[in-house]
């Protein structure tokens, strides 16, 4: 279950890095930006969403199967990426709000905070997960 | 008084050649609570008593100290009284009386279930090491955090054979020019570090340095930079890389609990309200006055590169006791590591722009909360680190 959970993960994390490189190019238009930015808005916020569904149960997965560590590591990435994660979906949810002229930086500062934590999640996170899935009976 | 020397060109200070740094209660006991709630993956009580030893011990034997001293530099830095007089060359017994981990440990997360006081641990092993030329190693029998009225220590002959001396200053370059914004007009930073450094910051009679609204130390700077990164190390040793960024993450934390309390403990004080807050024209000045009173904290030299009111700040370290430390101790990086200042440089920024310290509200758990994890906080990145080849260690802070 979980493998499956981070093989989708890992194709919505190659969408996002597209999304935001495509944003990228739009940093000298805040209109472009902002129009690009409400375009993927729904595909970031419900993945946000499903990480933070993700990280509990990754948690308890560990726990499950006895990895007391792994656990520990999961709950300390818990924490962190909870509040990342409140940050960007607030970012994402304000968009109708944002001045045009202020867009941009604060999209740069998200987007950083975005890739951050992606990177992250492959390097470390998913790793964990992978080893340390409990073998389904056969 | 066992003489401080300052450096006032590396923005720096020391103790027979040992940089001393300022740090409180809620740091000391924060980082020490990140490493030991880790025990599952690292040795945590090994880590920061080892760590002890090694700068208590250079130290001890850098100023010849004889037991009067070793007793009389435990309380000159902050870190309560100490009774090493039951120790011989057989062992016996130590006791503290006020010891800061202890009571800080008690005030910040209430009765411990188990002895913390980990550096006094080390503190009575470096000076029984010093005194009788010989090893040995300390328990702790009753501990302050748990209840007990003192904490008392069994010391045993044995040990380690021998006990790495610390990298003193650590690896220094010459500071580049600062940065055009470093200073505002209106803010004295010469004044502010003249003025910090006439402040009575060593222990009173019970050992303890109380200002700016917490329980200060005058600790070992390399005492900080062999515990978090051997923790950062060991972690990664023990579990991976995911290890090695939750542990980054986790003193990236700490570096932010400690500009929350000790920044904001600062610029809520009489202390300030005397001698920087009639300095003070803007809002923005609350970030220059706080670095200027950072640097008299021997922090190394903090500037202000640019700062774009309410919305981003950038921030460059000249000599950093961290990228000092790290590099003579480990060398080269490949990552930034100069987790205090990432934790600092966000942490001011929220103080000033979030919490809106000017209004000084109680620095509580519950304003920490809502200042880093609610609304558009300020998250800091380090860019640029010393330890990676930089000339300085540089950090920016956006909104997010």
């Amino acid at each position: 279950m979980l493998r499956e959970t981070i093989e989708r993960f890992r194709q919505a994390h190659l969408r996002i890095a597209e999304a935001l490189g495509t944003a990228d190019e739009s940093l000298l238009e805040p209109a472009a930006l902002y129009a690009h930015l409400k375009a993927v808005r729904a595909d970031i916020v419900s993945h946000f969403r499903e990480k933070d569904a993700f990280y509990p149960e990754l948690s308890e997965a560990l726990q499950t199967a006895g990895d007391n560590a792994g656990a520990q590591l999961a709950r300390i990435f818990e924490s962190n990426m909870k509040i990342q994660s409140a940050a960007v979906q607030r970012f994402f949810e304000a968009l109708d709000r944002a001045a045009p002229a202020q867009l941009p930086q604060s999209y740069q500062t998200v987007a950083s905070v975005i890739r951050q934590r992606l990177s992250t999640e492959e390097k470390a996170v998913f790793p964990l997960t992978v080893r340390k899935e409990p073998r389904r009976k056969p | 008084m066992i003489p401080v020397d300052a450096h006032p060109d590396r923005f720096l200070a020391t103790i027979a050649g040992e940089p001393h740094v300022f740090h409180c209660h809620h740091y000391n006991c924060f980082l020490q609570k990140v490493i030991t709630d880790q025990s599952a993956l690292v040795d945590a009580p090994g880590l920061l008593t080892e760590a002890a030893v090694e700068v208590v011990l250079t130290e001890l034997d850098g100023l010849s100290a004889d037991r009067s001293m070793a007793q009389a530099l435990f309380a000159q830095l902050g870190f309560g009284q100490l009774d090493l007089s039951a120790l011989s060359a057989a062992g016996g017994r130590a006791v503290a009386s006020g010891s800061h981990y202890a009571l800080g440990f008690r005030s910040k997360f209430g009765s411990s279930g188990e002895p913390v006081c980990f550096f006094v641990a080390g503190f009575i092993e470096a000076a029984a090491r010093r005194l009788f030329r010989a090893p040995f190693s300390v328990r702790e029998r009753a501990c302050a955090a748990m209840g007990a009225p003192r904490c008392e220590f069994e010391v045993s002959p044995g040990g380690r054979d021998a006990v790495p001396r610390t990298p003193g200053l650590g690896q220094q370059t010459p500071f580049p020019v600062r940065p055009g914004a470093a200073v505002s007009p209106h803010v004295d930073e010469g004044a502010i570090i003249a003025a910090c450094a006439g402040l009575p910051l060593a222990g009173n009679a019970e050992g303890r340095v109380d200002a700016f609204g917490v329980s200060l130390t005058r600790h070992f700077a390399n005492y900080y930079n062999l515990v978090s990164y051997r923790f950062d190390r060991a972690m990664e040793a023990t579990a991976g890389e995911a290890a090695a960024l939750a542990a980054r993450i986790l003193l990236v934390e700490a570096g932010q609990v400690c500009a929350f309390h000790t920044f904001g403990g600062i610029m809520e004080s009489a202390e300030w309200e005397a001698l920087v807050k009639p300095m003070i024209r803007s809002t923005e000045d609350w970030v220059y006055g706080m670095t200027a009173v950072v640097n008299a904290l021997g922090w190394g030299r903090w500037s202000v590169a640019s700062l774009e009111p309410g919305r981003r700040l950038e921030l460059v370290i000249d000599g950093s006791y961290e990228s000092n430390g790290y590099l003579a101790i480990f060398g080269a990086s490949a990552s930034p590591r100069c987790y205090l200042g990432t934790g600092g440089t966000s942490g001011l920024m929220n103080l000033v722009y979030q919490a809106d310290i000017m209004s000084r509200p109680p620095l509580t758990p519950a304003l920490y909360e809502k200042t880093f994890r609610d609304g558009s906080f300020f998250v800091a990145r380090e860019v640029e680190c010393r330890t990676m080849g930089a000339a300085s260690c540089r950090f920016v802070a956006e909104r997010l």
